[in-house]
């Protein structure tokens, strides 16, 4: 199919080509302490955020600057979330959970910029977001509850004879958990993108028509503006959760 | 997952093609990409939507500046009215104060003119107690002075009589009437 695209000239739509990690400087593998777009990018991430937090809310008035509001009601935010959805000892938690949306949204938002890479399209990134998530959620069940944590699969409610075939399914709906909370996030945040590749390549062949690619790529640039936020909070609420089970595991 | 990795090298070359070429040309994604997330931009300019953000933020930083103000004015009442039950409390006080010390004072000028009445009651009654005792001592010597006279007048009646013969008796009746003759004449 490559193939086929290369064959007719300027129609090579290469929509997967902005996720490849390539490194910074020069050119060459890809080892692990290579210092690649991804870490890059991530930097960025990890920039914006403190120039939010730290900077944006360095004053620590009282009557808040416009920074620091957005600082306010992001703290807020995320705070109100853990509170509502991990209950008043999920608060406890809370500097995790809000460590997570913190990285997970300006990632995702910093993506939309045209040319940039987003970190949060790569399963390797989400994965190791959602198994940090998944394992320190189930050392807090554990922890906590000690082998009670076990009751979360045993579903006492249910009649007698279900609660068996309930734990098998159960189980396994737990450990396809960081599965489902990693593959969710990528998948949103690299469809889109690619969507907006695949557009753009259409734009090349369209001469004065391409004007529609480019109307097109608008429209999905206002979907990925929501699903930006809406998946960093699908994310955040998702772990908020997770948590709550670990925390009170008989339902 | 083979096929996969087989194809990477083969997008990779395309990829770095793709950047290297003219940037300013609708055959790279990039620009493409550039220019709607430009005019996505203008849109939400269009629309006023930094503006309407930053109005929701100042409002936000208006309506903390009003909360705090309408605090600040409460603790200020509060703190007055600290203030007015704080004075009334020392006011009370020190009437509660001064009640106490002309109480006090009271009692002791009712105590000291009590003791004074007593005083003066006793020597009083002293007084009245001597004066008594002083018409008794004088009752009971008019008594006794009484009692003598009758007694010597009676020693007297009794001697006369018993040394009074008829004659002497006569003799003497006699000369009584000559003598009040005498006196009257």
């Amino acid at each position: 199919m490559a193939e086929s695209a290369e064959g007719e000239a300027g129609f090579a739509i290469h929509p997967m080509d902005q996720f490849i990690v390539r490194p910074l400087f020069g050119d060459g593998p890809v080892h692990w302490y290579t210092v690649t777009n991804v870490t890059l990018w991530m930097a960025l991430t990890v920039l914006v955020v403190s120039l939010l937090l730290v900077v944006g809310s360095r004053g620590r008035v009282l009557v808040p600057s416009r920074m620091q509001s957005v600082a306010e009601l992001l703290y807020g935010f995320v705070y109100k979330m853990v509170e509502d959805v991990a209950g008043k000892d999920g608060a406890r938690y809370f500097p995790y959970i809000m460590t997570v949306f913190c990285f997970v949204l300006p990632a995702n938002v910093l993506g939309l910029l045209p040319m940039s890479f987003t970190t949060t399209s790569h399963i390797a990134v989400t994965a190791v977001l959602a198994v940090a998530v998944f394992a320190s959620v189930t050392a807090i069940g554990f922890l906590k509850h000690g082998t009670h944590f076990l009751g979360l699969f045993w579903i006492s409610s249910a009649p007698l004879p279900l609660r068996p075939v309930l734990a098998v399914i159960e189980v396994l709906s737990y450990f396809v958990r960081p599965v489902s909370h990693s593959i969710r996030l990528a998948g949103n945040m690299m469809a889109g993108h690619a969507v907006i590749k695949v557009f753009a390549g259409f734009a090349g062949a369209l001469g004065v028509a391409s004007v529609f690619p480019v109307v097109a790529i608008t429209a999905v640039y206002g979907l990925e503006v929501l699903v930006a936020f809406i998946q960093a909070y699908v994310f955040t609420i998702l772990t908020c959760v997770y948590l709550r089970d670990a925390l009170h595991p008989s339902h | 997952m083979r096929a996969v990795l087989a194809l990477l090298p083969a997008i990779a070359p395309g990829a770095a093609e793709a950047a290297s070429g003219p940037f300013f040309s609708l055959s790279n994604t990039n620009f493409v990409v550039l220019v709607a997330f430009l005019l996505f931009v203008a849109v939400l300019v269009h629309f006023k939507v930094p503006g309407m953000l930053g109005g929701l933020l100042d409002r936000r930083a208006a309506q903390i500046r009003a909360d705090l103000e309408g605090a600040r004015a409460l603790r200020d009442e509060a703190q007055a009215l600290v203030a007015t039950y704080a004075r009334r409390s020392r006011e009370v006080k020190d009437q509660a104060d001064r009640i106490v010390a002309r109480a006090r004072e009271d009692a002791r000028t009712a105590a000291e003119e009590a003791k004074e009445e007593l005083r003066r009651s006793i020597a009083r009654r002293l007084a009245d107690a001597e004066d008594q005792i002083r018409a008794a001592e004088e009752a009971a010597l008019r008594e006794v002075r009484d009692r003598a006279i009758v007694v010597a007048v009676a020693a007297a009646g009794d001697v006369i009589a018993r040394q009074m013969t008829p004659a002497a008796g006569a003799a003497l009746i006699d000369r009584s009437i000559t003598e009040i003759g005498q006196r009257l004449g």
